[in-house]
């Protein structure tokens, strides 16, 4: 079981985590040895729910129908996916489908906005605004096959994502509801044998250290709400490149091609209000945005920084 | 610029604001007392995020020695049909004392009709008023930080319909809508800014910014005059990482995912990390003189009478200014801009100040609508609607060569103009003064001095004349109505208005001549004027206020 086997990696992680603190030899068990981990473990490679080879061909077309998770600015998860896919010589064309709300009205929408587009495939990632509406895990369950059945007769093959999270505690309501969803999505896909990009996120906030309990209770794989920060981004975009047939050696290529680059990480700073206000007084004395202002000093900090 | 601005805040000028506004009631929520947020994801974020409004406003309260317990009832995406479905289990069911109702940005997305708008706001209102608990109306925030953006002209009515209500059932009324529009005017943003987004997150969720000029309307609404709003704001200006920011374009992957580690060894969230990064660097940009765009510092104001009502005079770059003060402002601080001879036939702003609107004036008149003039009525509009909290977008009330600055600065900020009220305005300079033989050649040597021309012909063939530049005014659909006399030899409507109407027409849009045939006053150019009623309803329907057949 895909989960159980996550579970135990991120246990072994845990594991040292604890070890490196009994010895007050405190070590960073950051994102990169969390993605390092679950790349070297193949953990994503789980029949039925991912392809065994690289499923995508150059020149075809993604649709992305998606909540308000799927945003569409250079820095969010479906850009990312082609990046990956083009460092891997795969070079695929986006369409931008919109940010949709709940799966009932994805439904409602699937005809006019996807399948007249003739896209080759469809990323579906829904959820967060079913569980905002407390909608029934049956509800969702059967709006996602009926999307998914509809799609799939009309030719365009479909990759499935599990339903990411409303903030970082996996005890709130909405999680509780997201967790429920997520269960009965991974019982479809293997029923029904759909490519599901799958990720354990509660997990993977405990192997960063995260949870509701703890000091580092929020901003982990989320900007607090429910959009992904750029790690977030990361583990979704790999669990979708597992899922279309990427081995580790072209998902390593994958995360090589981007590491590097500026345009694919939106983060936060914490501020006080009174810096912020500054922020906002500097910028627009600048007429520039504020978060380009901010990430310049934030680029000019880490410079005169010494190595970690 | 002066060392004296280095800190501006720009909620610091909204609350300077409220105090020059004279605000002044007792606070109304007692200490104990328990408030249910109800609203969509601006109330869910506001209630769960560190720098949300509704933690601020409880923050504030505390700050004024008031302890009042908080109920998040914010859910994404809600619609005012969800909310009502939901006030037994989430309001009622918490016993509250006071509930705050944000609605209505999900409404206005999904297209829920105004009837249906109307009729679930006004059954979520009268079931909390039936359980005894007190209610606090806020207007919806607004779509994206264009105010002339085709959602907010869509939200205009829900709003317009939430104040009527908030009188008729006699609740307290927060205006974050309109705050939130003045802030982002005062912090530099707009739709022609290339500040992007500075009061939300994504046009529609208010950042921490926007979360702390939400939580100041409601404190407002409570009753806190403006030394204990400074006090809540005391409060919370430097709590330690309550406000998450983003940056973008200059952080790898590589970077963050170091900082993230970072974050683990040290056991905090990594915008903590990244925040401290920047901490020094923002305090020593604390210390250079920073002025934010469009935030000016308050106004030494003298007291003068104007037909009655309360002058408060100003001084900018040298020009006399004033706001004539309403004794009772309408909600949302509407506003009359006169930009010539303010006190020729008052009789419409009479009306309007009457019931509630402010006067604003600025004496820029002799530069005939020159940059220079425009550079000064910015001045202008930025201190009123800063330090007198006045509507983003006033009516503008152009009289004769008033035109020329009037038409010229709605051609440059289309969206700040709510309506145009004309009373024969010079739309050509071609045509007054140049056109009119008897005006002063003064007139005209001065235009061609502040206009910079170095010739006659050079004037002449000047292309941002206001007749030459309806095109940005009929984009923004700006509704207009000019009052004109057919045989007005100063400044002629066949070169002026009816030009400009011709010149409209083509663009897909109008305006509304009012004329009467003609008078022997001042070569035609003085006459009574028609339809004043009907001038009074075209300013007040086309600024958002409620007409007085509706009330």
């Amino acid at each position: 079981m895909l989960t159980i086997r996550l579970a135990l990696i991120f246990d072994s992680i845990l594991r040292t985590m604890l070890l490196h603190s009994s010895r007050l030899v405190i070590k960073p068990v950051g994102w990169t040895k969390v993605i390092a981990a679950l790349c070297l473990l193949d953990i994503f490679a789980v029949e039925p729910c991912s392809a065994q080879e690289i499923v995508i061909k150059n020149g075809q077309k993604i649709a992305v129908l998606g909540d308000l998770v799927t945003r569409w600015d250079a820095t969010d998860y479906p850009q990312q996916v082609i990046r990956g896919l083009e460092a891997n010589g795969i070079h695929v064309g986006l369409i931008h489908v919109g940010c949709m709300g709940t799966t009932d009205k994805m439904l409602g929408i699937l005809d006019e906005k996807v399948i007249a587009q003739k896209p080759d495939w469809m990323i579906l990632n829904c959820g967060i605004d079913d569980a905002w509406g407390n909608r029934t895990t049956d509800q969702y369950i059967k709006d996602i096959t009926r999307i998914v059945e509809k799609t799939e007769a009309a030719g365009i093959k479909v990759v499935l994502s599990i339903a990411t999270m409303v903030g970082e505690d996996p005890d709130s309501h909405y999680n509780g509801i997201i967790a429920a969803y997520n269960t009965a999505l991974r019982q479809q896909a293997r029923e029904k044998k759909w490519l599901l990009a799958d990720f354990d996120m509660p997990a993977a906030l405990v192997a960063a250290g995260g949870g509701a309990k703890t000091h580092r209770s929020s901003g982990l794989l989320t900007n607090g709400t429910v959009f992904l920060n750029p790690m977030g981004n990361e583990l979704l975009v790999l669990a979708i490149l597992r899922t279309l047939g990427l081995d580790t050696a072209q998902i390593q290529k994958a995360r090589d091609s981007w590491l590097d680059r500026t345009d694919l990480c939106k983060a936060k700073a914490a501020l006080t209000v009174r810096q912020n206000e500054q922020l906002a007084a500097l910028a627009a004395k600048e007429k520039r945005p504020a978060s380009e202002v901010l990430g310049e000093m934030v680029a000019k900090a880490l410079a005169a920084c010494p190595q970690q | 610029m002066t060392d004296s601005l280095k800190k501006i805040a720009i909620v610091c000028v909204l609350l300077t604001a409220w105090a020059a506004s004279g605000y002044t009631q007792n606070i109304v929520i007692k200490n104990g007392e328990k408030i249910v947020f109800l609203g969509d994801s601006i109330t869910a974020i506001g209630a769960d995020s560190p720098a949300g409004y509704a933690r601020q406003v409880i923050r504030g309260l505390e700050a004024n020695g008031i302890k009042a317990s908080m109920v998040g009832a914010g859910v994404g995406g809600n619609k005012s049909d969800q909310m009502l479905a939901r006030m037994d289990t989430d309001v009622v069911a918490q016993h509250p004392d006071w509930m705050t109702l944000s609605c209505g940005v999900n409404d206005v997305w999904f297209d829920l009709p105004l009837d249906q708008y109307r009729q679930n706001i006004t059954k979520i209102v009268e079931k909390a008023q039936a359980e005894n608990i007190k209610v606090v109306i806020m207007t919806a925030t607004g779509i994206y930080e264009d105010p002339a953006g085709s959602k907010n002209q869509e939200m205009l009515p829900y709003n317009a319909f939430l104040r009527q209500l908030a009188r008729e059932k006699n609740c307290l009324l927060a205006d974050p809508n309109a705050d939130l529009q003045a802030a982002v005017i005062a912090a530099g943003g707009g739709a022609q800014s290339k500040l992007g987004n500075v009061m939300t997150s994504d046009g529609i969720h208010p950042n921490a910014l926007g979360n702390q000029v939400v939580a100041l309307s409601l404190l407002k609404a409570l009753g806190l005059d403006a030394v204990q709003l400074q006090k809540a704001r005391n409060a919370w200006l430097d709590l330690p990482h309550l406000c998450d920011v983003e940056l973008q374009g200059s952080l790898t992957l590589r970077q963050y995912e170091e900082l993230d580690a970072l974050g683990a060894k040290q056991n905090r969230p990594t915008p903590e990390i990244i925040g401290d990064l920047v901490s020094k660097s923002l305090d020593e940009a604390a210390s250079l003189p920073v002025k934010a765009v469009g935030a000016p510092a308050p106004v030494v104001i003298e007291k003068a009478d104007w037909h009655g009502y309360q002058k408060q005079v100003f001084n900018i770059d040298g020009c006399a200014a004033y706001v004539v003060v309403p004794e009772k402002t309408l909600p949302g601080n509407p506003w009359v801009w006169r930009t010539s001879f303010p006190d020729f036939q008052p009789v419409v702003d009479l009306e309007l100040i009457k019931r509630g609107y402010h006067i604003g004036y600025i004496e820029i008149l002799g530069l005939l609508g020159c940059d220079k003039a425009l550079d000064l009525m910015d001045e202008f509009y930025a201190q009123a609607t800063t330090q007198w909290g006045l509507a983003p977008k006033p009516a503008l009330e152009p009289c004769s060569r008033g035109g020329l600055p009037a038409y010229r600065y709605a051609a440059r900020h289309p969206d700040r103009i709510a309506c145009i009220y004309g009373d024969a305005p010079v739309m050509d300079f071609k045509s007054w003064p140049l056109g009119y033989p008897d005006a002063k050649k003064s007139d005209w040597a001065g235009l061609l001095k502040d206009y910079g021309f170095k010739s006659d012909a050079e004037a002449m063939a000047y292309p941002f004349n206001p007749i030459d530049q309806l095109a940005p005014i009929a984009k923004a659909r700006i509704p207009i109505r000019h009052v004109i006399c057919l045989n007005d030899r100063i400044v002629p409507p066949e070169q002026n208005t009816l030009e400009a109407k011709r010149r409209l027409e083509k663009m897909g849009w109008t305006l509304e001549a009012v004329s009467v045939k003609e008078s022997n006053d001042c070569d035609g150019h003085h006459f009574p004027y028609p339809d004043v009623p009907g001038s009074v309803r075209f300013i007040m329907k086309n600024t958002g206020a409620p007409l007085d057949d509706q009330k």
